[in-house]
């Protein structure tokens, strides 16, 4: 058996283009696809840290030494004026927004700068340097405060200049800052309705649109779901190919060769399952390992994750052999290659589709999801990304036993049609 | 020691093998002749056990082989038409591998595989692809496959088609020499008559389907000996000199040859005499006049009125 599956290993490996649709093609694919379609997979824009520049002209002392004066100027008592100050010092918009933008978890996303002169932000922005440039202007913090216990018409505005070339990235900030604003003059109309009382500004961090993630599992990166989806995909080629390989040993009559030779039938054939089970192995481990190094898509996993992993890859290889067995066990049955020529040519695509190789099948319909968990590679791919999401082994085993079930089916129904005697 | 006895193989709408006779005696060379279609192919699959026949039997020491395939497998070594061996796969790489499905292993397997290399004459160049060989070498290969568990009986299906004069020289004389000095025993299937005349002791013929002939060469070209060929090369052909041959009494066959006409005749001696009067009936310049001994192509010329490579 080791010696059939050495010489299938050798032949495999020396045809070029076997090559390249085993292992070239499924890693092209994860490279394209994992680039392109990231944000549809994950459900969230993986943005790296945005630098913005900040440019602060306002005064918030002097703003607020005006604003008193204003106060006088108005004829308000000053037990009123005293009250107003104190209410005014914790709600200066400037300040709220600035303990906003230097919030440890919003540095994760945004790299601030500030500036000392505004040219130097605008040349920046120019330059690419920067993606947005936020100027709080002269005098914000007294207009401010005059639009808020004056009910002045606002006379000033945060500042917002961004790129054209970095629209998403550029949108973050702006959504930031509308959000900040909705929020501010939410909470602002509170505390007056509220006479004055001075509350607490905070600030939600869902709020300023950062990823939430509604269900209890981990994400899924683009580059998981495409290694995954390809490999599940490209794997059932490896039965495609040992059948194919099995009926040019029989049309070359090498077949009939290994039979004069000693080789019982039956044991070729089993020999073929073992061929096909261990060449989706290697094929898998060597995808995943790739993907891994180039894309760090598996990166940072536990042991308890590799087992997993470890797992559900044998049972897919498994169940890949007992693929190859019933393609082999026809194409030798018939002498005719047709079988293995529709199973890449055309059931291929339609399983792999149906697996969710392609795209997530549970957003197109959960009808296609479930019938997909019915075919290897869809509930294998299904194992995988439970496995990702941080499942448990246990509650992922028995879709593992249905695949092995599947298996025992296609190896039983290969036995039966496979001819026992002279077929070569 | 192998006999095959009324063997029939009939497919759904043909009769491939039609009731055949033959045997091998232990350390024999024995040729299948016929030409294309015949139904070699066939007999020889059933003898090797590879197809079932629709009735007769093939026996091995007077076992029949047809229900224990494992009498004959380990002591038959079966050389394809064709190239049955891995393209992608070095010559080395072949033979180890059918080596170890043979049960070989280890150093017995190497030693076995350098043998039968050098037998073949391929040492030098066995690290190379099967795929890289020219058609001869790739023929070679085939050979030295069945002869690396050294069995009795070596069974060739047209080990020579579409190869070089000189591979064709070199796989005669290796077959030769496997029969004559290591006593194997030889069943060689050709639809080249010359290959059967240098090998086999004993011939049999076939054509569809069915032995029409058998014997050693003598025995067969016996059928001839009261029969001569003579070839008449004409400065240019007439049909009506062929006619007019036809219906001279002693003449049996006239066949168009490139040359002119090959004429099968009772031996008689005014028969040279008669075909140069109706040379000048017809009006025909003969160019050349050649009594031939019978050859087995005569012979199968005779037997069916066809060439064998018709």
């Amino acid at each position: 058996m080791w010696n059939i599956f050495k010489k299938d290993l050798l032949t495999i490996s020396r045809d070029r283009s076997e090559v390249i649709m085993l292992l070239g093609m499924p890693f092209i694919l994860i490279s394209i696809l994992g680039f392109a379609l990231g944000g549809l997979i994950e459900g969230e824009t993986s943005i790296s840290q945005i630098p913005v520049a900040l440019v602060i002209e306002n005064d918030q002392e002097a703003d607020l030494a005006d604003f008193e004066a204003l106060l006088l100027e108005q004829g308000i008592p000053s037990e009123a004026i005293e009250e107003i100050v104190a209410g005014a010092k914790g709600a200066d918009p400037a300040q709220v927004f600035l303990d906003l933008l230097e919030d440890p978890e919003l540095e994760e996303l945004i790299g601030l700068t500030t500036y000392e002169q505004a040219a130097d932000a605008a040349a920046d922005l120019e330059a690419d340097e920067v993606v947005a440039v936020i100027t709080i202007p002269k005098q914000f913090s007294y207009h401010a405060l005059a639009s808020i216990f004056l009910n002045e018409e606002p006379e000033s505005v945060i500042e917002l200049a961004v790129q054209d070339r970095e629209q998403i990235r550029a949108s973050v900030i702006e959504n930031l800052i509308q959000t900040f604003t909705d929020r501010y003059n939410l909470e602002t109309s509170i505390l007056v309705a509220n006479d004055g009382e001075p509350i607490e500004a905070s600030f939600a961090e869902q709020d300023f649109g950062q990823v939430t993630t509604v269900s209890r599992a981990k994400p899924v990166t683009a580059f998981q779901y495409y290694t995954i989806g390809m490999a599940a995909m490209f794997a059932l080629y490896v039965g495609a190919t040992v059948s194919a390989n099995a009926f040019k040993e029989k049309d070359t009559h090498v077949f009939a060769r290994l039979i004069m030779a000693g080789e019982r039938p039956l044991r070729y054939l089993t020999s073929k399952a073992i061929a096909a089970t261990i060449l989706t192995f290697m094929q898998l481990t060597i995808l995943f390992s790739l993907s891994n190094l180039l894309f760090g898509t598996f990166s940072g996993q536990s042991s308890k994750y590799w087992l997993g992993m470890f797992i559900i890859t044998f049972t897919f290889s498994f169940v890949i052999g007992g693929l190859a067995t019933l393609l082999t066990a026809i194409t030798l049955q018939s002498s005719q290659d047709t079988v293995s020529g529709i199973f890449s040519g055309g059931v291929v695509t339609i399983l792999a589709f149906l697996g969710g190789s392609f795209t997530p099948v549970e957003q197109i319909s959960p009808f296609i999801r479930a019938l997909g968990n019915w075919t290897p590679n869809g509930a294998i791919m299904t194992a995988y990304m439970q496995l990702i999401q941080g499942f448990e082994l246990t509650s992922i085993m028995p879709l593992l036993y249905r695949v092995i079930v599947m298996a025992v089916v296609l190896i039983v129904i290969a036995l039966i049609i496979f001819p026992k005697r002279r077929i070569a | 020691m192998f006999e095959v006895e009324e063997l029939r193989k009939k497919f759904k709408t043909t009769t491939a093998v039609d009731g055949v006779n033959l045997y091998l005696e232990k350390g024999e060379s024995v040729g299948l002749l016929g030409p294309n279609g015949a139904g070699k192919s066939t007999t020889i699959s059933m003898m090797s056990t590879l197809l079932s026949p629709t009735d007769g039997d093939v026996r091995y020491n007077g076992k029949s082989i047809l229900k224990q395939p494992e009498i004959i497998r380990p002591v038959l070594g079966m050389v394809p038409q064709e190239i049955a061996l891995y393209e992608e796969l070095t010559a080395l790489e072949n033979m180890k591998f059918f080596g170890r499905v043979y049960g070989l292993s280890g150093k017995k397997l190497d030693n076995k595989v350098a043998e039968v290399l050098e037998l073949v004459g391929l040492e030098d160049r066995k690290k190379d692809k099967i795929k890289n060989y020219s058609g001869g070498m790739k023929r070679r290969i085939n050979i030295a496959v069945a002869l690396l568990h050294e069995p009795e009986v070596l069974i060739m299906d047209e080990p020579t088609v579409g190869i070089d004069p000189q591979s064709r020289s070199y796989i005669l004389e290796m077959v030769k020499n496997l029969n004559r000095e290591k006593g194997m025993t030889v069943l060689y299937t050709s639809h080249y008559m010359e290959e059967v005349e240098k090998l086999c002791d004993r011939i049999y013929i076939m054509d569809h389907g069915q032995v029409i002939a058998s014997g050693t060469k003598s025995e067969l070209k016996s059928i001839l000996s009261s029969e001569e060929t003579v070839l008449v090369e004409l400065q240019q052909k007439q049909v009506g000199f062929a006619d007019q041959l036809s219906e001279l009494d002693v003449v049996q066959k006239v066949i168009e040859v490139e040359q002119g006409f090959k004429i099968i005749a009772t031996k008689a001696d005014q028969l040279l005499a008669d075909i140069f009067d109706v040379a000048k009936r017809e009006q025909v310049q003969i160019i050349g006049i050649h009594v031939q001994t019978p050859t087995l192509e005569d012979v199968f010329l005779h037997l069916t009125g066809r060439k064998l490579r018709d």
